[in-house]
């Protein structure tokens, strides 16, 4: 069933990759957007229905308590996601774990959910291991990623380690700069409300951090081995370490060749371990961390996330009547 | 912005769907039925999990993607082209490319076009009949389906088909609103999202439907291979404009087609040298040729004959070239004058006239026409010794041939052998091939599920022929059973078959220190498919020295050699836990060798397994070694393969 939009014309939303406008065009065309803009809608929904906002988690830890703070326990019959209800064609938030972790299964999970719901935003919510010398970084902190690298592709000759790159996107800069960053100037807008915090940190409230995130496609746990310090060199002002980041970066590159759809994404990560500890410390760490780390990404994700659908009004869902030959 | 972008929408909206509402159906359309399949596996043991008209296919496309696969003569071309209308009508907008005209310069411009986009909007701009591209078609209100049919995926190399393949899934996942349908032969295809594609199945027309559209009195006046003729909507076409009857009851489609031919007023003399114009014209690597050069060798009178009938056609944007109104006519001709000259059976004019594999009914024909057993024989030694799976589509595609019963079960056997490759490529080409290969024998080695069946199938064959004997007791042979003088002599014949079996047989059996290290010095033979041969028989024999030895010839001068040691290193580490640490880190230091080396595609194949024989260790020793590869690619393709591996690796039997 489709409820009917009016003025029945589409809304594209013009993110800052449209080729064809200039940078003036474009800006009163987004600003007329923000002060019009019904709702976002997707041009055409997926082969699944339509979604504002999708939420990708990876591990078996993280996803139960994604799923619990965001309400999204129905599962969608016969697929791999979970939303509030069913039964609606559009959904403002989708949720659903990737296969597995490193990069090729995130990277697989984001295809899927942009063919499946169009959607506006893709959020990469879990854990990530920070580096205990950069910026104060402290177990529970949340990092969310203004830049993404990749540290599996290097060439090794004799003398050096070469960087080989491939392209992909960063992080959205809306929503880094409209969500991210005030709740980061204001972190009591979210880390009062974090429940769960280890005795250890009982006195220290998590705060949210902005900077450089790098994937590969190994677990860094051991700080002795040599690759491991190859890598921490490599990225020196890397905040943290993950598996997935870039295989979804790597995904929405590919995935917004139209001019009518341009999707973006963040990743959220809640800092579980140290790269920069011994394996044998750290592993005991990552087990004890873990859930309160998830807790602190997830409470930030949500709080941009509620602000996101307030700010695009799509609190009802509306699609567009008339999509033909479907 | 927006009433730009309508404009221009509205505009390209406008004229492609104009160009589709004109195009011309041939009649009658026979509706062909579709058998839909969920992988295809399934497609070669033909179970079907529903069955549908072929003009529900969008309908039956949930994801945007529909794989239309079929023997040539199946309508599939007259089929799309009445979806392509069809979805017109209903206020789509369809786009129609045909690559029948693909030619050798399009293969040098395809490998410039470095991206999926790059290729489709190649496509869309040179094989259309209103050419566009994926911006023009981006404009379009995204309100509006786009529906991009390919057809003849067969009608470029198998490298290309693929690559097309990658490029239409890409183009649904990244322009809202689209849909893709393709047709191809029967052959197996990777996808990147293998879960998203439907493969449909053109069935053969059915009896009645036959009996209904020429009557039944007439349906029981043919010849058993007749009526069978007739479910391929392209002879029941052909049986219906020669007003409903055939000429000197065909035993074969080359039966078929000379008489056609002669029907046009050609005598056999100018179907000849119709035959060597159109051998010669697919020397271009192109159903596409000019008439001009094609007027110099099959003559004046001939090609007015052809023109007037419609068999020759010219080509819309450019007269003076030309092509047959079907692929088969053009193949038939080609292959009267392979089959009348031994001196063109060989790897060179095979690769040519197959666009390098890609299409086998040119051999197929050429099989049917060669009226001694003894040449008909030589013929298929001649193929299996370009390629080997040649053979088998030759078999599965040919009527009635000359060929020995002797000859037939010697590839139908080594074709069963090779099911249990421990290289999943391998297993699969095989079964594929072999399922497509009708009769009693054939089932019979499809239903082998040992040896011990093989064996039993071959020994209960009766037979004069010496040789056959011979190969027959070289080939049943006990598991383990200690190799012998008479294998080696075999294994350097110069008969492809004998020695390849050979190669193939030593494998299974026990070959002691002294006998391995006399395949080793045959590596260092001047002879290069001794080298490949004895290559392939260590792969069965891990062992220090073997490996070592195998490494070496990755450096070899020879092509086949460098790939079947590549082949046998991974073979090695798939048989000895031991040394699998070994040959994967010896890999990875080679890895600009194999870069270099053009070696990268066979070290991807080789180290995908039957899910049967992977063994624990395997991509964890696997991966570094692609982890050393991928960063060393020379370009994104090549990147994005390395992805695509290492989800096969991730994922064992998807696509």
């Amino acid at each position: 069933m489709h409820a009917a939009v009016g003025p029945a014309t589409a809304i594209s939303y013009y993110g800052p990759c449209s080729h064809s406008l200039s940078k003036t065009e474009r800006l009163v065309l987004f600003v007329r957007l923000l002060m019009n803009s019904p709702a976002y809608l997707p041009p055409v929904p997926g082969t699944e229905g339509s979604a504002t906002i999708v939420i990708i988690t990876i591990t078996i830890e993280e996803f139960p308590i994604v799923q619990k703070a965001f309400g999204l326990t129905r599962n969608l019959p016969g697929t791999k996601y979970f939303v509030k209800d069913p039964k609606k064609r559009h959904h403002p938030v989708v949720l659903m774990r990737a296969l597995d972790q490193t990069t090729l299964p995130s990277q697989e999970a984001v295809y899927g959910v942009i063919e499946d719901f169009r959607p506006a935003f893709v959020f990469l919510i879990g854990t990530a291991g920070g580096h205990s010398e950069r910026d104060n970084i402290c177990l529970g902190d949340v990092v969310v990623a203004t830049y993404v690298d990749f540290s599996d592709y290097v060439k090794y000759s004799r003398k050096q380690v070469l960087q080989r790159k491939f392209a992909h996107d960063h992080p959205s800069k809306f929503l880094l700069d409209r969500f991210v960053e005030p709740l980061r100037c204001v972190p009591e807008e979210w880390n009062t409300k974090v429940k769960g915090r280890p005795k250890e940190r009982k006195k220290k409230l998590p705060k949210l951090l902005t900077g450089e995130i790098v994937s590969g496609n190994r677990l860094l746990g051991d700080s002795e081995r040599p690759e491991q310090m190859k890598i921490m060199a490599m990225f020196d002002k890397a905040l943290a370490f993950e598996m997935e980041a870039m295989g979804v970066a790597r995904a929405m590159y590919a995935s917004r060749p139209s001019i009518h759809y341009n999707p973006q994404y963040l990743v959220v990560r809640g800092i579980s371990d140290y790269v920069d500890k011994h394996s044998s410390k750290n592993q005991k760490l990552r087990k004890e961390w873990t859930p309160y780390a998830v807790k602190t990404a997830t409470t930030v994700a949500a709080r941009i996330i509620e602000r996101l659908l307030k700010f695009s009004n799509n609190l009802q869902p509306r699609v567009r009547a008339s999509a033909k030959h479907k | 912005m927006r009433s730009l972008e309508s404009k221009l929408g509205r505009k390209t909206s406008e004229k492609l769907r104009a160009a589709a509402l004109k195009l011309s159906i041939p009649k009658p359309l026979f509706r062909l039925r579709l058998g839909l399949a969920k992988g295809y596996d399934e497609v070669f043991s033909s179970k079907y999990f529903g069955k549908i008209d072929a003009l529900e296919v969008i309908r039956n496309s949930p994801q945007g993607r529909f794989l239309i696969l079929g023997r040539g003569g199946a309508a599939k071309t007259v089929t799309v082209k009445k979806i392509v209308q069809q979805c017109a009508a209903k206020g789509s907008v369809p786009v129609l490319v045909t690559l029948r005209a693909w030619s050798a310069l399009d293969y040098q411009n395809w490998e410039r076009a470095s991206s999926h986009a790059l290729k489709i909007d190649y496509l869309l701009a040179h094989f259309t009949k209103t050419p566009t591209s994926t911006l023009d078609l981006d404009a379009i209100s995204p309100d509006q389906k786009r529906v991009l049919v390919i057809d003849g995926l067969n009608e470029v190399t198998p490298a290309i088909g693929q690559d097309i393949i990658y490029a239409a899934d890409d183009f649904v996942r990244s322009n809202v609103g689209s849909t893709v349908v393709l047709t191809d032969r029967l052959v197996r295809r990777s996808f990147d999202s293998s879960e998203r594609w439907r493969l449909g199945v053109a069935l053969p027309l059915t009896a009645s439907v036959v009996q209904r559209t020429i009557t039944k009195p007439r349906y029981e006046a043919l010849t058993p291979y007749e009526q069978k003729l007739l479910t391929s909507p392209f002879f029941l076409n052909g049986y219906l404009e020669d007003n409903k009857g055939f000429h000197n009851h065909p035993k074969t489609r080359s039966d078929k087609f000379r008489a056609d031919f002669e029907k046009l007023g050609l005598t056999p003399k100018d179907i000849d040298r119709a035959g060597q114009a159109a051998f010669d014209a697919y020397q271009t690597k192109s159903r596409t040729f000019e008439i001009d050069g094609f007027r110099a060798a099959a003559g004046k009178e001939t090609v007015k004959r052809l023109l007037a009938s419609g068999t020759l056609r010219r080509d819309h944007h450019r007269p003076e070239l030309g092509y047959f109104d079907h692929h088969l006519k053009h193949d038939y001709l080609a292959s009267r004058h392979l089959a009348a000259h031994p001196k063109l059976w060989g790897e060179v004019q095979f690769r040519t006239i197959t666009f390098k594999g890609s299409s086998f009914d040119s051999i197929a024909m050429a099989m049917e026409q060669i009226s001694s057993t003894e040449s008909a024989d030589v013929f298929l030694r001649e193929v299996y010794d370009w390629n080997f799976y040649g053979t088998g589509y030759a078999l599965a595609e040919s009527g009635q041939s000359a060929l020995s019963r002797e000859m037939r079960l010697v590839i139908l056997a080594m074709f069963s052998e090779r099911r249990w490759d421990p290289i999943l490529a391998t297993a699969q080409k095989a079964e594929d091939t072999l399922s497509l290969v009708r009769g009693t024998d054939a089932v019979a080695m499809r239903r082998a599920r040992s040896y011990r069946d093989i064996f039993a199938c071959l020994k209960s064959f009766h037979t004069t022929e010496a040789w056959f004997d011979d190969w027959r007791e070289s080939f049943i042979r006990r598991n383990r059973e200690p190799a012998t003088k008479s294998d080696f002599n075999r294994l350097t014949d110069k008969d492809s078959v004998a020695g390849w079996t050979t190669s193939n047989v030593m494998k299974r059996l026990a070959l002691s220190a002294n006998q391995q290290a006399q395949v080793r010095d045959l590596l260092r033979s001047d002879n290069k498919v001794v080298r490949w041969r004895a290559a392939h028989v260590l792969g069965a024999f891990p062992s220090e020295a073997n490996v070592k030895a195998l490494l070496l010839r990755l450096g070899d001068d020879s092509n086949s050699v460098r790939y079947g040691s590549i082949r046998s290193l991974v073979e090695c580490a798939i048989w000895s836990k031991q040394l699998a640490p070994t040959v994967f880190s010896r890999l990875a230091e080679k890895a600009d060798v194999i870069s270099e080396s053009e070696l990268v595609d066979e070290f991807q194949r080789s180290v995908i397994l039957r899910k049967a024989v992977i063994p624990p260790y395997w991509r964890g020793l696997v991966l570094p070694v692609i982890m050393k590869l991928q960063p060393i690619s020379k370009s994104s393709g090549e990147i994005t393969e390395w992805d695509r591996l290492l989800k096969k690796l991730a994922y064992p039997g998807t696509a």
